[in-house]
């Protein structure tokens, strides 16, 4: 049996006295010959007894239940990350960041070696995942967003079910673990749709900020590892969210959609026409005209024609205010002839309703597009007059 | 009126005229109800500065308003409570600004709203009092969704974006060492370690007030204090 012990008497310790600690300790489970160590415990005073422990076997099992998984012989900072108060998340994972930065490849290769293995140990034993391992799987994913460990985490912490706030931080990680077309996108958003269907199944509370974190994020993780998906089938439950999160999710989906190789989903064409029906009738919720503004892009990008587009404005509360933001989006998916039709109409509604400081920017744009010339603003400012 | 001071109307109720809120518009809150029966109210010592989010018909002292304002994050609130929240105050109108840039400068607001969720910088206030940052934050090196604004460079940043230029910024002095001492000893390690433009809340008052953009006064001093839209007669010092 091989044994590493530091005297629990030892107030004070150098991190170099620890680090021997913890290197003779896995120099000892590299060869096969660890069977147990002792280790030291910082808090001593506060479980003393859970001061050190002999052996992992035998006798000694009842102790060990206190420390279940050796993150007491992880290096200070990661340690300090794991057990800290979660106010002092930030700091805590800021300075295990810094600590990691200053180590030798090799070593801080071990050390994150080490870490997975705790919290894969953790996240299996834990009944619930505390911010403490989230945040130190974050600082994992900045050294080994690509290596294995990474995606056997994600998986064992996405499919944890009921869905909560740790949820919504896994699913923002999945951004940095893979891109679209590598080798692990499609299993990833394969997750965060699962991820997203379980929590929109279970409701969205508009009151609770993280359920509307996570629908955000889940339509920009999907946009990010296959553009496909988030314009596709996921769609359906668009109009199921609320003002506040609506708008960025949108964004997302447009974003996707305005890639030349995906389509506008049947879902998504329904989701734009109810969600349409309800902002179209409610002008003063919240951000409505913007709103509005990509669902008629959308629309254009599903096969409209600028005169559709205008027919479709026009039935708005106000279709000066919804042109000029359509045309300030310089949507990509419009020819020359659309886009002059499109800027034409706004710079007429915008002038008819002295929306000036819009159509000075109306013109400003179509001074700035390459597509057009000063002809044809001449053209449009004739035809607005 | 390009300022709307609620303070003044409420302190003369029978001179009051219905006060519509748009979405837009830039919201102050400079005062704390002073303790006992009369009310009373005491400058604060930092105004605070947001965007309505959406319209009001008629807003009253002390009514709910949904305000987008730069608190540790960019957050939605409802603004009432002077105490222990956030209370419209003070309003101020671009009168020049229509509907549409109106629905714009909102949809930018959302765009920092929606921030990527990390748990080691959630914990983390992005507060940032130096210069604006739109696109990083000073302490999070590693963060590459973050932004650092104070309240009211969150709200002149919104506008420039839309090419509304509230305050000259340039032409702003740069903070003194007592003053750099001052707002380290409050907003600590969010605070510029180097003197810079501070945007002081009064400045984008001073603005409105006097309906003058972008505001570049003789004497940025005198701006500074908001205390003074506090009426006399209610002002406990």
């Amino acid at each position: 049996m091989s044994t590493a012990f530091i005297s629990p008497h030892r107030k004070k310790h150098s991190s170099s006295g620890l680090r021997g600690t913890w290197q003779r300790a896995v120099d000892a489970q590299s060869s096969n010959e660890f069977t147990g160590w002792v280790v030291f415990v910082r808090r001593a005073a506060e479980k003393p007894q859970a001061l050190y422990h002999r052996s992992v076997s035998g006798a000694f099992s009842e102790r060990l239940q206190l420390a279940p998984t050796p993150r007491t012989v992880m290096p200070i900072p990661l340690q300090s990350l794991l057990e800290c108060d979660p106010d002092f998340i930030g700091e805590a994972g800021a300075k295990a960041l810094q600590w990691l930065e200053k180590q030798e490849v090799e070593h801080r290769e071990l050390f994150l070696r080490r870490l997975a293995r705790v919290l894969e140990a953790e996240i299996r034993q834990a009944q619930s995942v505390s911010p403490n391992i989230i945040a130190s799987v974050e600082v994992l994913a900045r050294y080994r967003a690509s290596a294995p460990e990474m995606l056997s985490l994600l998986r064992l912490l996405l499919q944890e079910r009921p869905v909560c706030e740790n949820h919504m931080y896994m699913v923002s990680l999945c951004r940095d673990i893979a891109s679209r077309g590598s080798e692990h996108a499609a299993t990833l958003a394969d997750l965060v749709e699962s991820v997203l269907d379980a929590q929109v199944q279970s409701g969205i509370d508009p009151s609770v900020e993280w359920q509307t974190r996570l629908v955000v994020e889940s339509f920009r993780v999907l946009s990010h590892l296959d553009p496909n998906r988030a314009a596709g089938p996921v769609c359906r439950w668009l109009p199921s969210f609320g003002v506040l999160e609506i708008t960025a999710v949108l964004e997302e989906v447009v974003k996707a959609a305005r890639h030349d190789d995906v389509s506008v989903s049947p879902e998504l064409c329904a989701a734009i026409g109810e969600l349409w029906d309800r902002y179209i009738n409610n002008p003063a919720l919240a951000n409505a005209p913007g709103i509005l503004a990509k669902l008629l892009e959308l629309r254009g990008l599903s096969g409209m024609t600028s005169e559709q587009l205008i027919e479709q404005a026009n039935t708005s509360h106000s279709p000066a205010q919804l042109l000029y933001l359509l045309a300030m989006r310089r949507p990509p998916f419009l020819t020359r002839e659309g886009k002059l039709s499109i800027y034409s109409e706004a710079i007429k509604q915008l002038a008819g309703s002295n929306h000036r400081v819009a159509l000075q920017q109306v013109l400003e744009a179509v001074m700035k597009d390459p597509d057009l010339q000063t002809k044809d603003l001449l053209d449009m400012v004739s035809h607005a007059a | 009126m390009p300022l709307q001071n609620f303070l003044a109307l409420y302190a003369a109720p029978l001179v009051r005229d219905p006060a519509p809120l748009r979405t837009g518009d830039v919201v102050f809150h400079i005062s704390v109800d002073a303790p006992g029966p009369s009310r009373r109210w005491t400058a604060r010592a930092f105004a605070h500065a947001g965007l309505v989010a959406r319209d009001l018909a008629d807003y009253q002292l002390g009514e709910p308003v949904d305000v987008f304002h730069m608190g540790r994050r960019v957050e939605r609130d409802a603004w009432f409570d002077s105490v222990n929240g956030s209370r419209v105050d003070l309003a101020g109108r671009l009168a020049e600004l229509d509907d549409s840039v109106r629905s714009r400068l909102i949809d930018k607001a959302l765009e920092y709203f929606h921030r990527r969720p990390r748990m080691l910088s959630d914990h983390r206030s992005w507060y940032w009092m130096g210069e604006p940052q739109s696109s990083c934050h000073p302490r999070l090196p590693d963060e590459n969704s973050a932004y650092g604004f104070s309240c009211s460079t969150f709200v002149d940043h919104c506008y420039s974006e839309v090419g509304q230029h509230l305050v000259d910024l340039e032409s702003m002095p740069l903070t003194t060492a007592r003053e750099l001492q001052e707002l380290r000893a409050v907003f600590r390690h969010n605070t510029q370690a180097t003197p810079f433009r501070r945007l002081y809340p009064g400045y984008l008052i001073g603005a409105f007030d006097l309906d003058r953009y972008p505001f570049r006064p003789d004497n940025w001093d005198d701006w500074k204090d908001h205390g003074r839209y506090i009426p006399a007669h209610m002002l406990i010092s």
